[in-house]
């Protein structure tokens, strides 16, 4: 796989970044009452009244633990409760229950049980700066609204196969809620299933199987996340409405490698997004799938791909604009043959553009016309792509277009490419 | 790729020396010899084929009196039938009448074939449709045996058996034990048992419960409908039920030769969710995904045989006996095995010792080792109960591994050389993978929306390879357009080679084709015509009422006019039928022909009266010829040049003359 100079640049611009992302310890609540390492914490914690908080000390405090309405169980990091070996760590099991900034070591180990550090079982639930290692499923919201899962950082076990390890968060039937500012490695998935109306910012997601998974769950938005190394970047499946903004996505590898997937979803914004380094960037399986619906995907840089845009039955109703396409094997593919004449290309910038702007007004003078004949060999011969971009297909294609007998079809139209990519790629 | 390359610089010389030079793809098929006028080439232009579709073009196209070497049975889908597709030239070669009525056939009009329908019926309700799903090839010793095919209902909880001597239904089986069915039919490896479990939990044998008692009342059960060879026939009196825990069993398979005498079967609502959002409930799909895993069900049918041989521990519902589920999990009948996410597919692997359940919410395939359930199972290492108190085992220890397949994987088929194919709905592509070394070798895209597969013998004890079926559910751009019910999607794939390729398209309009089978042709034996005269194909004997030329006759009788005729090319004997008016009519009608493809059809007009006769076979009709008039009566198949000749009249005469 080739990759632009300009994405490589990127990545190290990306890593850099990344390591700045840490979380900022929780403040100690103001008349909190103390709880000594080795208290039975179980009988403070039922005792507590609403609006009241308890404060770990440093040292073990054992698993598990419910949390009743209202109450907030604070500590430092060096405060640890510790599961016992079975079944879920804490459960948040009263209204506005809240954990804020202690360490959470473990839970029980069955997948069956869906085992997990942390239960967010009533609505108002907050989980916030908390550090969670060695538990099989880190955080799970389960029919609850207006809930916070914030600054978290969530291990996973990363000596184990993807497949098994657990969901580092996982929302199902939860409404109107915060998942912002985590950091999540070496998990499984994050989730969200049934969860409309939901707000994932500023998360860190590395080294996972499905950074964020989304099916039906209509009206999310996605913002100012990073996510690194996972299979899949982010997956929006059966759902409407989601908002993609200002996301990194980068190094989603392996053969089911993307950096955002879209199936059979519609109303979708795409927005000022950076995938880079993915196997394929962008993937659009049957989407938008109703008639009535529109993709809206603008302002991307996609870069360094196998293949940066992948279309699955059908391009139509999808507003491709202003996006940057930079050191792919293959900007655009068609999965089943066909073309993406049908999507709206506007403004992107292609960096095998081969025409040119006499009146330099920064739009190429003749459209972005690539024709399909080396996509098709390639899709026939795929290690034909090696030669990409060499002599041999480049006279190939010519000849296409010069000796109509190769009746190569146009696969897009951009009527205004931009010359330059203008994008924050230039910062 | 070296091929086409050097046909490219063949080419690029070719173009500097003359733009005129046919010059294509194609070239490299006929030779040069044929650049003048090449009809390849000039064909390939014209319809703008590359080469890669003349090849697909080639390993398929079968000329004019060639046989396919392969058969593939489909589900019909809704159509209650079977579709029966020559491989490769997918080619449609018989629609089977299984559980609906089929005119041409004449199945559902003669009294055996509207007796076996309404064998069906539920509580005396006829059953105008059905919805089949999972056709299965009966088998000895883990492979195609060629004789028998069975398949379910699952809207109905119905199977049927077909006999593939002639591809006719001689059997419709329903228990009334369950309401719906989706893990059948499956079969164990000596076609001892056709297996049939549950779908959808309810009360056993049709009692009521209101849905709020979904935990205590409702449950599944897994039916093991004793097959006896020599018969053909599915016989209920040796068949048997295992009560099962409310967990929605999905798809089923049976272990073979390290793994024979289990099945396996697994189940995707484990939560145990039932919908009812009018109560605030989340709906069935949400609830149903709420976990992170279901149960893969492991059922030690031969012990459970044992178990009911032995008497005294079963229960009789709906006249089925039944294993309890609290004696099945004391006695070590069923355990379960944690599987992840809403798991489809169920397969054994050839050899026995690999089970591969794929969830369709996942992006692995996980395979369970049978060597490692055996043993946990021996040592009773168990990681708990469930709440019904069947053992549970520890996931962990009871795989081998995980193949990252792709979003979405659900059923997998197998090669001969190592090879599995799985199907990924999410991503509708067929991935190729080592089972061995559990590592992903390629994928093919799909159109659209791939739900199963089914290779050349693929999930028998020796896989044939050459051909894979991707069975799409959704073709969207595929056809030419039809309206917004659109056909399903068959595509062939050659997976002969290294890279599988793909081959041929075939919509199929006809219900669902759910689930298909391919078995090699030679191993049926297939007969040409009914021997001896007046056979009635599903009882499989000589109907008592036979009819032999020359004895033809018209008799009234206490319970009416029954009337002994002969079809022969072209007339019917006899061809005026006399009756009167309110007669109740016996119609026994053989065909006396002994020739290949000598079918005749009988029809009365404004009766409903339709039958076909193919040579050799005999059928009876009764009805009530409650109208006074002349109705002609003729034969349905262009037969023979008088065809339009072979005609008479039924000549209903008023009462009180």
């Amino acid at each position: 796989m080739r990759v632009g100079a300009a994405a490589s640049g990127l990545v190290a611009a990306l890593a850099l970044a990344w390591s700045g992302a840490a979380a900022a310890a929780s403040a100690r609540p103001p008349g909190c009452r103390d709880v000594p390492a080795g208290v039975p914490l179980q009988a403070l914690l039922d005792a507590a009244a609403p609006g009241s908080a308890l404060c770990l000390a440093a040292g073990e405090h054992r698993g598990p633990l419910v949390v009743p309405a209202g109450v907030l169980l604070w500590g430092s990091r060096s405060a640890r409760v510790v599961s016992s070996g079975t079944g879920s760590t804490i459960r948040l099991s009263g209204a506005g229950a809240a954990l804020e900034g202690f360490t959470v070591d473990g839970s029980g180990a069955r997948f069956e049980h869906a085992d997990a550090a942390v239960r967010i079982e009533a609505d108002g639930g907050r989980v916030e700066g908390l550090r969670i290692e060695h538990a099989l499923f880190g955080i799970l919201a389960e029919r609850v609204k207006r809930v916070r899962i914030a600054r978290n950082e969530i291990s996973g076990n990363a000596a184990k196969a993807l497949g098994l390890r657990g969901d580092a968060i996982r929302l199902w039937e939860v409404r109107g809620s915060d998942v912002v500012g985590n950091r999540v490695e070496d998990a499984r998935d994050v989730v969200a299933w049934y969860a409309p109306g939901n707000r994932f910012a500023d998360n860190v997601i590395a080294r996972g199987r499905y950074g964020i998974h989304f099916m039906y769950s209509h009206d999310c938005h996605v913002e100012d996340n990073r996510f690194d190394a996972n299979v899949v970047g982010v997956f929006v499946m059966y759902s409407r409405g989601v908002v993609l903004e200002r996301n990194e996505i980068q190094r989603s590898a392996g053969a089911a490698g993307m950096g955002i997937g879209v199936k059979e979803a519609g109303a979708i914004t795409i927005r000022d997004n950076r995938l880079v380094n993915n196997t394929v960037g962008l993937y659009l399986d049957t989407s938008p799938l109703d008639r009535r619906d529109h993709n809206w995907i603008d302002g991307n840089l996609l870069a360094g791909h196998d293949r940066a845009i992948v279309f699955l039955g059908g391009a139509a109703r999808n507003h491709i604009r202003a996006n940057t396409l930079r050191g792919n094997t293959l900007q655009v593919a068609l999965e089943g043959g066909g073309d993406a004449l049908a999507a709206e290309w506007r403004g992107n910038s292609f960096d095998d553009y081969r025409g040119y702007d006499l009146d330099g007004d920064g739009v190429g003078d003749l459209p972005y016309e690539p024709r399909s004949l080396a996509a098709e060999w390639t899709q026939h011969a795929p290690a034909l792509a090696l030669f990409r971009g060499t002599p041999a297909l480049a006279l190939v294609e010519w000849l296409g277009a010069a000796v109509p007998l190769f009746r190569p079809t146009t696969l897009l139209i951009d009527p205004s490419p931009r010359m330059r990519s203008e994008t924050r790629l230039a910062d | 790729m070296r091929r086409i390359l050097s046909l490219t610089a063949r080419c690029v010389l070719a173009a500097a020396v003359s733009i005129a030079t046919a010059c294509s793809p194609g070239s490299e098929l006929t030779g040069p010899g044929a650049a003048g006028g090449s009809d390849v080439a000039s064909l390939m232009k014209q319809r703008n084929l590359s080469e890669a579709d003349v090849a697909a073009a080639l390993k398929t196209y079968t000329p004019t009196g060639v046989h396919d070497p392969y058969y593939t049975f489909a589900s019909g889908g809704h159509s209650g039938q079977v579709i029966v597709i020559g491989v490769p030239s997918m080619r449609i070669l018989k629609v089977i009448a299984v559980f609906t009525p089929e005119p041409w056939q004449g199945y559902g009009f003669d009294d055996a074939t509207d007796a076996l329908l309404h064998s069906g019926d539920s509580d005396g309700k006829a059953l105008r449709w059905a919805d089949t799903h999972h056709p299965a090839l009966s088998e000895m010793n883990g492979d195609y045996d060629g004789k028998y095919l069975f398949i379910n209902d699952k809207a109905n909880a119905r199977m049927a058996v077909i006999n593939l001597e002639d591809f006719v239904t001689t059997q419709i089986v329903r228990s009334g034990l369950i309401q719906s069915d989706h893990g059948g039919a499956f079969v164990t490896p000596n076609t001892d048992y056709v297996i049939e479990a549950t779908q959808y939990a309810a009360p056993l044998g049709g009692a009521y419960a209101d849905v709020s008692e979904y935990n205590e009342k409702y449950r599944g059960a897994i039916i093991l409908w004793k097959f006896d060879r020599e018969k053909g026939a599915i016989d209920r009196a040796r068949s048997f039920a295992i009560e099962l825990p409310p967990y929605a069993q999905d798809l089923a398979d049976a272990g073979k030769l390290a793994s024979d005498g289990y099945v396996f079967l697994n189940s995707f609502d484990t939560e145990r969710a039932y919908g009812d959002t009018a109560a605030g409930n989340p709906p069935l799909e949400s609830g149903a995904s709420q976990n992170d895993m279901d149960f893969l069900h492991v059922i030690d049918w031969k012990k459970a045989e044992q178990l009911v041989a032995a008497g005294g521990k079963t229960r009789t519902i709906a006249d089925m006996r039944v294993i309890p589920l609290e004696t099945a999990a004391a006695e070590g009948l069923l355990y379960l095995v944690p599987e992840p996410k809403s798991p489809h597919g169920v397969d054994v692997s050839p050899d026995g010792q690999d089970i591969v359940v794929s969830g369709k919410l996942d992006t692995h395939a996980t395979v369970y080792s049978t060597e490692k359930i055996k043993a946990l199972i021996a040592a009773k290492k168990f990681a708990g109960n469930d709440d019904y108190g069947v053992p549970i085992l520890p996931y962990e220890e009871a795989i081998r591994g995980q193949v990252e397949i792709g979003l979405g994987p659900l059923h997998t088929q197998f090669g001969p050389d190592g090879s599995a194919y799985t199907s990924v709905f999410l991503e509708s592509v067929v991935a190729k993978w080592n089972l061995k070394e559990l590592k992903l070798i390629s994928k093919l895209p799909v159109h659209y929306n791939i739900g199963h597969l089914t290779a050349a013998e693929g999930d028998t004890v020796s896989p044939d390879g050459g051909y894979l079926i991707a069975i799409n559910k959704w073709a969207i751009d595929r056809f030419a357009k039809v309206g917004p019910l659109l056909p399903q999607n068959l595509q062939l794939v050659d997976i002969s080679g290294q890279e599988m390729k793909l081959l041929y398209d075939m919509p199929i309009p006809i219900g669902e084709p759910h689930y298909a089978q391919t078995i090699k042709a030679d191993k049926l034996k297939i007969i040409d015509v009914y021997t001896p005269v007046g056979t009635d194909p599903v009882a499989r004997r000589v109907d008592p009422n036979a009819v032999a030329a020359g004895k033809e006759r018209i008799e009234r009788k206490d319970d009416g006019v029954h009337v002994w005729m002969t079809a022969v090319r072209s007339h019917f004997t006899p061809d005026i039928l006399r009756v009167k008016e309110g007669d109740t009519v016996h119609l026994h009608l053989t065909n006396t022909e002994q020739a290949y493809d000598a079918t005749h059809g009988f029809a009365v007009g404004s009766h409903d009266i339709n039958l076909s006769l193919e040579p050799g076979e005999h059928a009876n009709v009764t009805f009530k010829a409650d109208r006074a008039g002349v109705f002609p009566m003729y034969c349905t198949e262009f037969c023979s040049a008088l065809h339009l000749e072979m005609a008479g009249y039924l000549l209903v005469e008023p009462r009180g003359k």
